[in-house]
Formats: C-alpha cells, structure tokens, sequence
C-alpha cells in the first residue's frame, strides 16, 4: 500500500498546469481529487513519474448557473455541487448524482473533473453528463476548445484529450434540465461503484411527455445514452405500460459485460429495473409524494 | 451483576489513544513478502540479486532459504497428511495465490516494496484445483508425498441410522446444499514487530489470537523451545479466529531478524494481502443428503457426505472435522446420525477458525434440512422446529456432547412476538397476493463454547492437547487497588470491563480501584497452553480463573486482617469502610484498609510474623474445565463445556427490480446463560448478526478456475458497513449454565442467525415459484439466475424429492 516514487508538482493555474504534464510526457499524471488515482497507485497498479496538483487552482471549483447554461469548475467538488443544488432545490437529477458517489470522504475530495477525466464507465458524472448531452471546455497547449461530453468519453478510461490538455469547465444547458429528473444508481455497499446506473430527465407538456433524457452507466464500454426512448415516449402520457416498453427497450439496448458484479443477463434486467425506478422517483417528485432513495445498496 | 457499565477501554480506543502493533517498532527494519500471483506452480528460480543492491536494503529471505533453516510445520492430521509439507515460505511450490516466496528487509516500508519489486522469480503453472468435490478425485495433488488432497475423512455415525430410515414415513432427499467461503474483515490486519535477539530469545510483539497453540507450531519449526519465544499481545483491532493464522509470517520476521544482525523487524500486512493470505472462512459442500421423517415431522435420522475445504495447507486443520460435531445434531433432538466428512485440499488461501468455526456450516446445513423437510411436508417451519427442538436441559447428544441450558421453544415463541409473526403471516400473504416476493425465515444457532481440546484426540489419538485451561493473576497493590492479569487476547470484547466487574463485585469495592492489565505475555504474565480469546470461552475459563484468583487474594486479606485487628476471619469481610477499600468487621466498627494490608506484605517486611510468610497479596489460579478425554473410536464424548444459542428471525422481500434482497423487520433473541454485562452482549450480537448478514448478502471469497482471488480489494469484497445493516430488534433470555461457577456461557460467534435466517426467508420467498436455493450467499445476480432458471454462474439448483421409503 505505499506508492512507487513520483515528483510532484503543484500548479496554480491550469496553463501551469498544462506546461508541466507536456514536461513530464507519458509518465505525467494530474491529481485531481485523487479519490481514484491515490488507491491505484497505492496498489501499484498506476506508478506515474509526474504528479501534477491541481489542487492550488482556486478558481475552477465555482458554480454558477444561469438561465441558460449551468457551469461548473472542473475541480468542483462533489459534496459541494450536490449540496449547492440541493441547497437550491433545483435540478435533483444532479444532487442525486452528486450526492451518491461513493461516501462522504470521496465525495469531500473528489472532482467532477477528476471524474469526467477519468472516464470510468461505472462512474456517475459520465453517465449523467453524457445522458444531459453536457459539453466540457478544455485548455491545452494548443488553446481552448469546446467538446461535447460524448465525444470525450468515445472509450473506456481513455478521454479524447491530447497530452497537456485539462478540462477546465463543464456546461449543461438548461433546456436538457427542464422538467423533472432523478439519477438512480444501485450498487453493493457506499463505496463500491455502482452495478448500474441510470440518469432520467423528463420535460413536460401539461401531462404529455414533451421531451425525455434517458441514459446508463456501467452498463457499457462508455456511458450510453438511449436517445430512442425520447420517440417511444415523446407526446404520451407515462403511464406502467409506457414504462414497461421502455424499460424493455432499455434493456435490450444495454451493453453490459458479465463481472464479477453479474451476469450479463441479469444487468440487463437490472437496467430495466433502475429505468422503472427512476420513472417512480420522477413521477413521485412530480406528484410531491415520498421519492426513496435514489441509491440503494444490498441488504 | 448486570448493570449497565462504561467500558474501561471506551477511553483510549474511541480516542484514538490505544496501543496497536503497528503503534510499536519505531527502531524496526521493515519486511516485505514477495508473494505469487499464481495459484499453483512450481518456483524455477528465485533471483534477489537485483533487491539486495536496491536502496535501503539490509538482507532477503527466499523459501529455498527457509526450508534449510527450519523444519516443516507440524501437521494435526494423522497419516497421510501428516506427510504434508508446509514451510512459512514456499521453497519450491507455490500452492495458492498471494503464499509467500521471497522476504526483503530493508530500512523503510517503501524502500521494502521498491526492492521486493526487484526480486525475479521464474514460475512454471501446474494445473490448479479449486473445487473441493473436484479435488477429492485427486487428478492434480497438490502435495504429491501425501498421494492424495484429502487431508482427513472419517465417517461419524451414532445411533441406529438404517433403522430409523427402515421405520421412516417419509424419506426426503436433497442432493447438494453449499455453505460458500468468506472471511472476518478485522480492522487491523495480521502484524508483528519481532526479534530474534542474540541471547536466543525471540520476542514476537504481535496480535496473535490464541498465542499458545501457535508457539506449538512455531517452536518445532525454529528448533527452539516454546520458552524461548515471548510471545506478547496488546490492543488488538478484531480478531474473529481467523488472526490465529499469523504464525508463519511471525516465524519470517523472525528469520529476516536473524539474519539481519538481531535487529527487530516489523511486519504489518496490507488489505490486499490479508483477503489474499491471511486465512479465510472454511467452505463446505453437503451431498447426498437423506432425512427420515416421521409423517409429524419428526426428523428421526439424517446422512449426508461433508465435503470441507480447508485450501493449500491444512494448518490448524483438521480440527475443524472433528469441531462441526460439538453440535453434531444442532438444536434438535435428532438421535440417528451418519456424516461422511471428508476434507479437502485445494488451490487456496488456507482456511483458519473464522468465527462459529466448523459448527456455524454444520448447523446452517442442519437448518437447511429443516426447511426443506418442512416445505416437503407442508408444514409451517415454526412448527417444523418446535416438534424437533431439543425438549428438555441438560441434554446429552447421540455423540455424548451435554447441552447445558436453554429453551429453544421458548426463544423461538419470544422472537415470533417481538417481530410479531402472525401479523407478519397475514401481510406476507397479502404482500404476496400483489405479486410481491416476501418471506418469513427462522435460524437457530448454536455458540458452543470452552471446548475440550481432547477432542482433537478423535481426529489424530496422537495428539498431545487435551482439556482447556486459563490463568489468571489479582495483586492487591501498595496503593490499596487491585491488578488482574489474565491469559486472554481481547480484539475487542471488553474483558477489562468485565474483568474489572467481576472482581469489584466479588469483593464489594468500587470497579475503578480495579486495574486490567490486558495484553499476552508468555514471559512475564500469566498463561496456560490452553491461553488466548477463541470458541467463546472467556466467559467461563477466564473468568472461572479470575474469580477463582479472588477467592485467594479475599482469603489472604482475611488472614492478615484478622490477625491485625485481632478477630476471627469468619468476622471479617471485604469491602468499603470509611470510603476507602479494606477489610473490616461487619459493622464497620475494626477495619483495615487494602493498601495498609499490602504495605505490610510487600513494604515494611522486617518483623513479619512467622504465620504470615506465606502471604504474596498476589495470587494465581488456573481454571481448568471439567472434562475427560472423548472416545476416539466412537467419536463419543462431551466435546464444549457450555452451549449458547439464537434464534433469528426475519423477515425479506426480493425486490423485482434490482433482485436485492431488503430485511423488512428482524429479530435477534439471545440466551448465553447469566448475563455479565448486557451492553457487551448486545453488542457482540449485534456485531455477529452484522457478520451474518454481509455473508448472507455481501461476502463472497470468489476465485476463478485458474485460483485467481477475485475478490481481493474492498471494492470487490465489500464488507459489510451500517448503510447494509437492517434495524435488529434484540432480545435476551437468561438460561444459566449449571457447569459454569456464575451461570454465564461463552459467546459471540453467534454470526450464524442471519445467514440461516436469511436462507430460510428466501426458500419461503421463493417457494410459490418452485424455485430452490441452496446456498449460503446469493448475490442479486445468482438470485436473479435462480428466479429465472437461467444457467447460473455456479449455482445449481437443489432438488428436493420426497418419498416413501423402499
């Protein structure tokens, strides 16, 4: 449990930043939280050469939101996003997010940017970034850019970022949030990653369903987003039958592998499952009855 | 007796202020293992050459090193298996993934782990066993002197089983039930700071769990006597059994120290190794199981194959075949017995007494019969129990275990009325009639405690253990307080609390006049060989051993009491006079105190009266259990001193969503005889139901074919926390034990309730669907399989059939 020897650099901005991962080449890693890099390399399974800090860059963990975009700083934490929506009774799909990762010492650590860098499939900002078509803003050596969070996540663990590149905000526009939502996850204990999860945003038209955001985690090589089910439900009311038929559609459209975790099979009618949840929570938050809980864990 | 009472030790542990292994060795040099990622192969070569130039390092050990400076563990098992041969270190076969190859020490435990990454060893894969059953076939022996993996099968048969299968109404068979393999998840893990000093002496500062037993492994390895290893405790994080296996990495520290120059080296495990290493839980598969019935239910006679795995190394197995029949027939009054009980070695981490060790599988299995008896025969598992519940106390097995106290029936009866059982009936059937999947579960566990080493005798007659004992020591000191030393290893079970009790209530003084030096020490406190904190028995061998160290310290406070005060002893009583602890008449009119006592003893000694040399104020006494040796060839005899036991019941539902299964309400009932504290026992059941159920729920040492620990980070594992846990409603009842001097009955390792109970809630959840569990840990995922007939992954479908007999 002792990591393998590493320099350390601490940046105080992101262009600092940026020059000293470009510096340390493949060896260079970016501690951004490190809820996930410091087990790894305590395991020895990472053994970077180069960490690089970003811990001393105070002004990318803001919060802002507006009315048409929300934006929020890469090394935001996340007990603070989830506290902060919470706090403002707005968007619970993101507070259920935020709230759900892991325990409290994780989530008092790590970074939505950390998270998103890292592209873990199991991950929950992935998996709800990608339902909500969120887009990133990166700087690199080559400048500043913009990118839709489902071409960054393209693969399992590997961001499409070229070396030296950080992101530095993330962006949901608020038109993917209008309406009601909810991010169910289920997993064995607090700090275990999820065996699936499963991000939900409805917007409505009256009762009808106007449009509809429906997206997985871990149930793929990448977050997946079911943009087909917004076909099957858009102009309808929700109804158990509604449900059932995307829930069907949902599992069919899955990709889960078999791990330790359960078998294929059984994942896919665990996606089905958490899509029912979530309609329930959705719907119990529209009609103000008791939601639950939206993360549950075994026992 | 039973007050409320504030831990002694609540202060410095809760603050963080206790003393751990890993607290000690400031000065040490640091060791790490090299350890195989394969599960079976043999080592080609092992090349340090590269670690021992590496910074920092002082010396390495391989096993090739090992096997020419000391001699094999011995074995418990008689022939063959005692042909096995098992060093600290592998010197040229690896037999499970994470055994230890290579030793490097070095000044620091980084530079340690940096050098021990250096070291090459070249390996050739063998075929690897991972399957008990498969391994009974003997295609890949994992020890090939030995010519075969069974470490030890005997067949177990008491009463008249063919008769009693003759004269059934109704015969049920069942063809396998599989009690899976998981582990404690102690907070601190194995560790030592140990040194080989240059007088001969090796200091072992460690957090050994049964100190005795291992220096008997130890010393014959070493070639030392079992004197010159100091073997001492302190606070301890969570033993659970399973920390008994930390002998043979003492055993390479003390090696590395030797060759280090006698400089003290220490060694703490990290989690990875532990779920890898240390010692896991035994796995048991029951076959061929046959049950004759009467048609009322009444089970008359059972036989079945026990096929156990104990992993690579037996170690301190066999003990655990014969272990399992300390409750042979479980809580039932069951006469007709036959038990193949075979174990098996494969390709695994070796398996160690993990809490309920041997008897929690046996009683499972039984509880398993049961209900599945029951649902056979249509009748309500309540009911099933309550017709074949031992009937009266003391009760004398068909083996010749005496059961001491209890009432199964009436613990049962007080669990149905704290969760509310009819009520509970009419919602499950109308939770059920909305298609929802909830069911009611019964488990009866039994906590044998004190056992009776002689029984080892039935698994090799040449075994040198018989009988249980404790040592305890009380001093009365300058100050007029009292010292206890005791030969237990607490983990965590509060015996200075109720060490501390136990003396100021027999005494009459205040508990905080009373010191509990808590901590082993083979040299300098007070032990047997029987000495340690394991099978729950500090309840009655050392506290039996500290009351029976008051009784001495009391009668020597008397004789010189009397003789100052000039009374009769019979006068004389212990107690508080004028706010200060001493010895005085009944009316408190003449009195001395404790402290005046003790200076007369101890500081102003010139003119000591001649009738009071004898007098030390600082007292031993050994407990030793009354027990006589088994009968080996009938396998007969009484086996445990004291029985406690539960009885759990609960409630589940399967959620069809997730296939999780939720705990709607439960209920814990406990009876462990007299209770000494009931906020220590409340915790230690709430903390083995805890146990429990992250088995039942959680807990699953998987490996794939090729012997791969899959299951070897928390993030894999999951042990249990409290966002797991259900709300226990708890209950006590109060059954003194006749054998014990205050009633009380060793306890604690009633982990098994909850995954019995839980067994029995799922077989009731499921029953309409036809579906059978036979397990002991279903995942939501081998759940879903099960419900859906898919093909499990490794989870067969029990059949049960029912029949009259031929």
């Amino acid at each position: 449990m002792y990591p393998s020897r590493f320099d350390y650099v601490k940046a105080a901005s992101f262009a600092e930043a940026s020059a000293a991962l470009l510096q340390g080449g493949d060896g260079a890693k970016v501690l951004a939280g490190g809820q996930t890099l410091i087990p790894m390399m305590k395991l020895r399974l990472l053994r970077p050469e180069l960490i690089v800090d970003l811990g001393g860059i105070d002004d990318a963990r803001d919060i802002v939101v507006d009315d048409d975009v929300i934006e929020i700083g890469a090394l935001a934490r996340h007990a603070d996003i989830g506290n902060e929506f919470r706090a403002q009774n707005l968007c619970p799909i993101i507070s259920d997010c935020a709230l759900g990762i892991a325990d409290a010492q994780v989530r008092n650590m790590g970074t939505i940017g950390g998270s998103l860098a890292e592209a873990d499939p199991c991950s929950c900002w992935p998996a709800l970034l990608v339902a909500l078509d969120a887009a990133v803003l990166i700087e690199g050596p080559g400048g500043t850019r913009a990118l839709r969070v489902r071409d960054l996540l393209r693969d399992a663990y590997t961001p499409d970022l070229a070396a030296g590149e950080l992101i530095t905000r993330i962006a949901v526009e608020r038109a993917a949030l209008d309406g009601i939502g909810a991010f169910v996850a289920f997993k064995r204990a607090a700090p275990a990653y999820p065996t699936a999860s499963v991000a939900l945003q409805i917007n409505y038209d009256g009762d009808r369903i106007a449009a509809l955001r429906l997206g997985f985690g871990c149930l793929g090589l990448t977050p997946l987003a079911f943009d087909a089910a917004s076909d099957m439900a858009c102009g309808k009311t929700v109804t158990p039958a509604l449900i059932a038929d995307i829930a069907a559609a949902a599992s069919a459209f899955v990709e889960p592998i078999d791990d330790a975790k359960g078998s294929e099979t059984y994942k896919r009618s665990l996606a089905a499952g958490l899509v029912t949840r979530a309609f329930n929570v959705v719907e119990a938050r529209r009609t103000g009855a008791p939601a639950g809980e939206t993360h549950q864990y075994y026992g | 007796m039973n007050a409320p009472f504030r831990r002694k030790e609540d202060n410095r542990l809760v603050r963080g202020r206790g003393r751990f292994v890993d607290d000690e060795g400031g000065r040490a040099l640091h060791v790490r293992l090299v350890r195989s990622p394969y599960a079976h192969a043999r080592i080609r070569s092992v090349d340090v050459s590269a670690a021992e130039a590496s910074e920092g390092v002082i010396c390495t050990l391989t096993g090739a090193e090992v096997a020419t400076l000391t001699n094999r563990f011995m074995q418990i098992a008689p022939p063959p298996a005692d042909q096995v041969i098992d060093y600290c270190m592998a010197p040229d076969r690896v037999r499970f993934q994470g055994e230890p190859v290579a030793a490097v020490v070095a000044t620091s435990v980084a530079l340690a782990v940096d050098a021990a990454e250096k070291v090459r060893v070249d390996y050739e894969p063998l075929p690897v066993v991972v399957d008990a059953v498969e391994s009974l076939r003997n295609e890949t022996l994992l020890h090939e002197q030995v010519g075969t993996n069974e470490s030890w099968g005997s067949l177990f048969e008491w009463g008249e089983v063919d008769k009693a299968f003759a004269d059934a109404d109704t015969v049920v068979t069942i063809d396998r039930l599989k009690f899976h393999r998981f582990s404690s998840t102690p907070l601190e893990t194995y560790g030592g700071v140990v040194t080989w000093e240059a007088s001969g002496r090796i200091d072992m500062l460690c957090n050994l769990i049964q100190p005795g037993v291992a220096m008997k492994f130890m010393a014959p390895a070493l070639s030392v006597s079992p004197e010159q290893l100091r073997v001492r405790t302190q606070d301890i994080g969570g033993g659970f059994g399973i920390k008994q296996n930390l002998y043979p990495y003492l055993m390479i520290a003390a090696l590395c120290s030797r060759k280090a120059g006698h400089r003290p080296i220490k060694w703490i495990e990290d989690r990875r190794e532990h779920l890898q290493g240390s010692a896991h839980g035994n796995e048991r598969t029951f076959l061929d199981i046959k049950v004759a019935l009467k048609a009322d239910g009444e089970i008359t006679a059972v036989s079945a194959t026990h096929i156990d795995d104990c992993g690579a190394y037996p170690r301190y197995e066999p003990l655990g075949g014969v272990i399992w029949s300390q409750v042979a027939p479980a809580s039932y009054r069951l006469r007709n017995l036959r038990i193949n009980f075979r174990q098996a070695m494969t390709n695994k981490c070796p398996v160690g007494p993990n809490r309920g060790f041997s008897r929690m599988q046996n009683v499972w299995f039984l509880e398993r019969v049961v209900d599945i008896c029951a649902h056979e025969m249509g009748i309500a598992p309540d009911v099933m129990r309550q017709r074949n519940y031992i009937p009266e106390m003391p009760w004398t097995t068909p083996n010749g275990c005496v059961y001491d106290s209890g009432d199964y029936a009436a613990m049962l009866a007080m669990a149905k009325e704290m969760i509310g059982w009819d009520d509970w009936i009419a919602k499950r059937d109308a939770m059920r009639a909305e298609g929802r999947l909830v069911g009611i579960g019964i488990g009866t566990a039994l906590d044998s405690g004190t056992n009776n080493f002689g029984q080892s005798t039935i698994v090799n007659p040449k075994s040198g253990l018989s009988g249980n004992s404790e040592a305890a020591n009380v001093r009365v000191g300058v100050d007029g307080s009292l010292t206890v030393i005791v030969g237990s290893v607490p983990q965590g079970q509060s015996h200075e609390t109720v060490a501390a009790q136990i003396v100021a209530k027999e005494l009459g003084v205040p508990e905080d006049i009373v010191r509990v030096a808590s901590g082993f020490d083979s040299e300098r406190a007070t032990h047997t060989s029987h000495s340690g904190t394991y099978a729950s028995q500090f309840a009655v061998t050392s506290v039996g051993a500290i009351h029976g160290a008051v009784e001495k310290v009391r009668a020597e406070l008397l004789t010189v009491a009397a003789m100052l005060l000039q009374k009769q002893r019979s006068e004389l009583r212990t107690g508080v006079f004028g706010g200060v602890a001493g010895v005085g008449t009944a009316d408190g009119g003449s009195h001395v105190s404790f402290a005046d006592i003790s200076n007369l003893i101890n500081t102003k000694t010139a003119g000591l009266p001649a009738e009071l040399e004898d007098i030390t104020l600082n007292c031993r006494y050994v407990y030793r259990a009354p027990f006589q040796l088994p009968d080996p060839v009938r396998k007969y005899g009484n086996l445990t001193l004291t029985y406690a036991a539960q009885v759990h019941v609960g409630v589940i539902e399967i959620d069809p969503l997730t296939h999780n299964i939720h705990v709607l309400d439960y209920a814990a009932v406990d009876d462990c005889g007299r209770v000494m504290n009931h906020t220590i026992v409340k915790g230690q059941v709430i903390g083995a139901a805890a146990h429990g159920f992250g088995a039942a729920l959680m807990e699953n040492l998987r490996y794939d074919a090729n012997g791969n620990l899959l299951t070897a980070t928390f993030s894999d594992y999951c042990p249990i926390t409290m966002l797991n846990m259900p709300n226990i409603r708890y209950g006590n009842r109060e059954s003194p034990s006749p054998f014990t001097y205050n009633g009380a009955k060793g306890m604690g390792e009633g982990g098994g309730g909850p995954i019995f109970a839980l067994s029995s809630a799922l077989q009731d959840a499921l029953a309409a669907s036809g579906a059978r569990l036979n397990q002991s840990h279903y995942s939501p995922s081998d759940l879903h399989a099960v419900m859906t007939g898919a093909p499990a992954r490794g989870v067969a479908q029990v059949s049960a059939t029912r029949q009259r007999p031929i």
